[in-house]
C-alpha cells in the first residue's frame, strides 16, 4: 500500500515538475517583449527615413529652419540608445548577429550625426554667400566701371557671376574649375584695383570661394546622410531579430504544448485517483454492517 | 451522494487548475504593445524660419518645485557658496550679467554663462555642445573645480542630512533621493523656464500690430542680412553649431586666444571644429548682456556689429544696427512676471 502511495506521489510530482519546467520555459519570450521591439525597430526605420527627408527639405529650401531635422535626429538617437541599453534593449541578449547589427547601425548613425551638424552649419553659410555674391558682384562691377578698374578684372567677375550661379544649380565640375580660374585671375589682378574697391573685392571673392567649396561639401554630406546603407542595416537587423524571435517562438510553442500535456496528464491522473478513492470508499460502505437501525441487505436476505 | 459531494469539491479546483494553466501559458507571451508612437510638434507656420514658442506643458509641478529648490541651493557647491542660480539668475535673464562667472573661492569661468531660460530648446548644452541633455549638463558645473568644485557623494551626503529634501524625493521619486533624481528635478525645473508670448511670437501668430514699423524693418533686415540662416527655429538659435569667424578672423582681431576659444574642437579634436560654437538662442537677448562666448560684447549693439563683420562680412550702418536691436528686443518673452513691456 505504501509502495503504491509512493508511486502515486512520484507520478504527481513528476507531472507537476514537468508542467513547471515547461511553463517556465514557455515564458522567457514574453519577458523580452518581441512585438514591442519590432515596433520600435520599425519606428526607428521611419525616423531614419524622416531624418533623410528633413535634410533634403532643408537643403531644397522647403523648410527654412533646422528644428524638424534636430527633432528627427533626436528621435533616432533616443531609439539607438534604448536598443543599446543593457537592461531594456536588445543588445547583449545572446544573439551576436543582433549585437553586431545594432553596433553597426549606431556607428553609422554616429557618422551621419556628425555630417548632419556640419551640414547645418555649412548650409547656413552657403545660403548667405549665395545670397550675397550676386549683389556683391553686381555692385563691384558697377563701382569698378565707375572707378576705371581693369577691363580684364571686370570681365572675370562677370564670368564668375554667371558660371558660379550655374555651377550652384547643376554642380558641373567644369564650371567649378572655370570659376576657380576666374578667382585666380581676379586675385592676380587685385593689386590693380583702386584701394576703395579692395574691401568689396575681398568680400565677393570670399563669398565666391564659400559657394564653390561648400556646395560640393554639402552635396557630398547629403549623400552620406541619406545613404541607403543605414536603412539596409536596419532592414537586416529587423530580419535577423524577427528570425530569432520566430525560432524562439517555435521553441516556446513546444514547451507550451508540453505544458498542456503535463497539466492534462496531471489532471487526469488526479481524477483517476479521486475516482479510485471514491469507488474504494463506496465498496467499503457496501460491506460495512448496518448503522443506525437500517438493515444491511445481505443480513436481511439471510434472515 | 458522498461521491457527488466530493466531485463538487474537487472539480472546481481541477477546472481552476486547467484554466490557470491556459491563462499562464498564453497570457504574457502573447501580450501585444502598440509601441511608442512618435509625436511631432505641429508647426504653426511651416515655412517661417522663426517659429513661435509654445508654452511648456505636462511637467510635474512637484518636480519643478523641488528642482527650483535645488537650483537655488548653494549646498550643491563644495563650500556652500555657489548655487546654479548664482550664474543663472532667472530674475536676471537667466544669467549673471558678467562676462565670466564667479565660482567657488572667487574663481572665474573661462566663458560667459549662457542663459538658463529656454535652455531646453537647445539641441546641445554648453557653448561647445559637450552635453547632449540638461541632465548631462549638470555634471559639468558640479564637478568643475572653478565653478562648484563638488561631487555627487558630497552633495548626496549634504542633501540626506536635510529631512525636507529626503521627504520630498521620497514622495516624488520611486527611488527616493538619488543622483539621477536630483538631476531629473533640476532638469525638469529648467525645462519649465520657457518664455513664450514674446511680442514677435504674437506677430508670427497673426497680431500684425504686436511689433512696430522699426521692429518690422529690423526683422526684414535680420532676414536679408542672413542672421536668420543660423538664428532660426523656435529658439531663434540653439539648434546648430557654427564657426565663429566665417568671413573674418575674430580671434586674430581680438587676440589673447584661450583654450575656450577653440570651441567644439575641445570636444571632438577635429580641425573642422576649430572656433565652432553652438549658435546661441536670441530669445530674451536684451536681458542677457554681455554677449558672445567670451563676453566681449558689452551691449547688444556691439554684438550685432561683431556678428555682421565676422559672420556676414558686413560693416553694418548705425541705422541698421538700431533696427536690428529693435527687432531683437521683441523676442523677450514672459516667465512668471518677467514681462516684455
Amino acid at each position: 500500500m505504501n509502495k503504491l502511495r509512493l508511486f502515486h506521489g512520484f507520478a504527481i510530482f513528476a507531472a507537476a515538475a514537468a508542467a513547471a519546467v515547461c511553463f517556465t520555459q514557455s515564458q522567457w519570450l514574453g519577458a523580452d517583449k518581441p512585438s514591442e521591439t519590432v515596433a520600435q525597430l520599425q519606428l526607428l526605420k521611419q525616423h531614419d527615413a524622416a531624418l533623410n527627408q528633413e535634410a533634403l527639405a532643408v537643403r531644397s529650401g522647403l523648410v527654412q529652419h533646422y528644428d524638424p531635422l534636430v527633432q528627427a535626429s533626436y528621435r533616432v538617437n533616443s531609439i539607438v540608445l534604448a536598443l543599446q541599453d543593457p537592461d531594456s534593449g536588445i543588445v547583449g541578449k545572446g544573439n551576436k548577429d543582433v549585437d553586431q547589427l545594432v553596433r553597426q547601425y549606431a556607428q553609422l548613425y554616429g557618422k551621419r550625426s556628425t555630417f548632419v551638424e556640419r551640414f547645418k552649419a555649412k548650409n547656413s553659410t552657403l545660403k548667405n554667400s549665395l545670397f550675397y555674391f550676386p549683389s556683391a558682384a553686381t555692385l563691384f562691377i558697377k563701382h569698378a566701371q565707375e572707378k576705371g578698374a581693369p577691363r580684364e578684372m571686370i570681365g572675370n567677375v562677370e564670368k564668375m557671376l554667371r558660371d558660379l550661379l550655374s555651377f550652384y544649380v547643376n554642380g558641373n565640375p567644369r564650371l567649378h574649375d572655370r570659376v576657380q580660374t576666374y578667382l585666380h585671375e581676379v586675385s592676380r589682378l587685385a593689386d590693380d584695383v583702386p584701394e576703395s574697391l579692395e574691401r568689396e573685392l575681398n568680400g565677393l571673392m570670399k563669398h565666391a570661394s564659400i559657394v564653390l567649396r561648400h556646395k560640393k561639401q554639402i552635396d557630398d554630406m547629403l549623400v552620406q546622410i541619406t545613404s541607403p546603407e543605414s536603412l539596409s542595416v536596419l532592414d537586416s537587423l529587423i530580419h535577423v531579430y524577427e528570425d530569432q524571435q520566430l525560432g524562439a517562438q517555435k521553441t516556446v510553442d513546444h514547451y507550451r504544448a508540453g505544458f498542456y500535456v503535463s497539466v492534462t496528464t496531471l489532471i487526469c491522473y488526479l481524477l483517476f485517483l479521486i475516482f479510485g478513492a471514491l469507488r474504494g470508499r463506496r465498496d467499503d460502505d457496501d460491506q460495512a454492517p448496518a448503522v443506525g437501525g437500517r438493515p444491511v441487505l445481505a443480513s436481511t436476505r439471510a434472515a | 451522494m458522498m461521491m457527488r459531494k466530493t466531485l463538487i469539491r474537487v472539480l472546481p479546483a481541477v477546472a481552476a487548475l486547467a484554466a490557470g494553466a491556459v491563462f499562464l501559458s498564453t497570457g504574457p507571451a502573447t501580450a501585444q504593445s502598440a509601441g511608442a508612437a512618435g509625436t511631432q510638434q505641429a508647426l504653426l507656420i511651416p515655412n517661417s524660419p522663426i517659429q513661435p514658442l509654445q508654452p511648456q506643458t505636462g511637467l510635474d509641478p512637484r518636480k519643478i518645485a523641488l528642482g527650483e529648490r535645488l537650483f537655488t541651493d548653494p549646498r550643491l557647491s563644495r563650500d556652500n557658496t555657489v548655487s546654479c542660480a548664482t550664474c543663472h539668475d532667472v530674475a536676471n535673464g537667466g544669467e549673471d550679467g558678467l562676462d565670466a562667472s564667479v565660482g567657488i573661492g572667487g574663481a572665474r569661468t573661462s566663458v560667459n554663462s549662457p542663459t538658463v531660460l529656454n535652455s531646453s530648446l537647445n539641441f546641445a548644452q554648453f557653448w561647445d555642445g559637450r552635453a547632449d541633455s540638461l541632465e548631462e549638463q549638470i555634471d559639468g558645473p558640479v564637478h568643475h573645480p572653478g565653478e562648484m568644485g563638488s561631487n555627487w557623494q558630497e552633495i548626496m551626503a549634504k542633501l540626506r542630512a536635510v529631512p525636507e529634501f529626503v521627504a520630498a524625493f521620497d514622495e516624488i521619486y520611486a527611488g527616493g533621493l538619488q543622483i539621477q533624481s536630483i538631476k531629473d528635478a533640476i532638469a525638469t525645473y529648467e525645462r519649465s523656464l520657457i518664455t513664450p508670448n514674446a511680442r514677435f511670437d504674437r506677430f508670427l501668430l497673426g497680431d500684425r500690430d504686436a511689433i512696430n514699423e522699426q521692429e518690422k524693418a529690423g526683422y526684414e533686415l535680420f532676414s536679408e542680412l542672413g542672421c536668420i540662416s543660423c538664428h532660426q527655429g523656435a529658439g531663434v538659435g540653439g539648434n546648430m553649431f557654427q564657426q565663429f569667424g566665417v568671413v573674418g578672423d575674430y580671434f586674430k582681431a581680438r587676440g589673447n586666444i584661450t583654450q575656450a576659444d577653440y570651441g567644439r574642437y575641445n570636444v571632438t579634436g577635429d580641425d573642422d571644429d576649430l572656433h565652432v560654437f553652438k549658435v546661441p538662442s536670441l530669445r530674451n537677448v536684451e536681458l542677457t548682456a554681455p554677449y558672445l562666448h567670451d563676453g566681449n560684447a558689452e551691449t547688444l549693439e556691439d554684438a550685432v556689429q561683431i556678428m555682421g563683420k565676422y559672420q556676414l562680412g558686413r560693416e553694418l550702418e548705425k541705422q541698421e544696427v538700431v533696427q536690428l536691436v529693435a527687432f531683437l528686443k521683441t523676442l523677450t518673452g514672459e516667465l512668471e512676471g518677467l514681462g516684455n513691456e
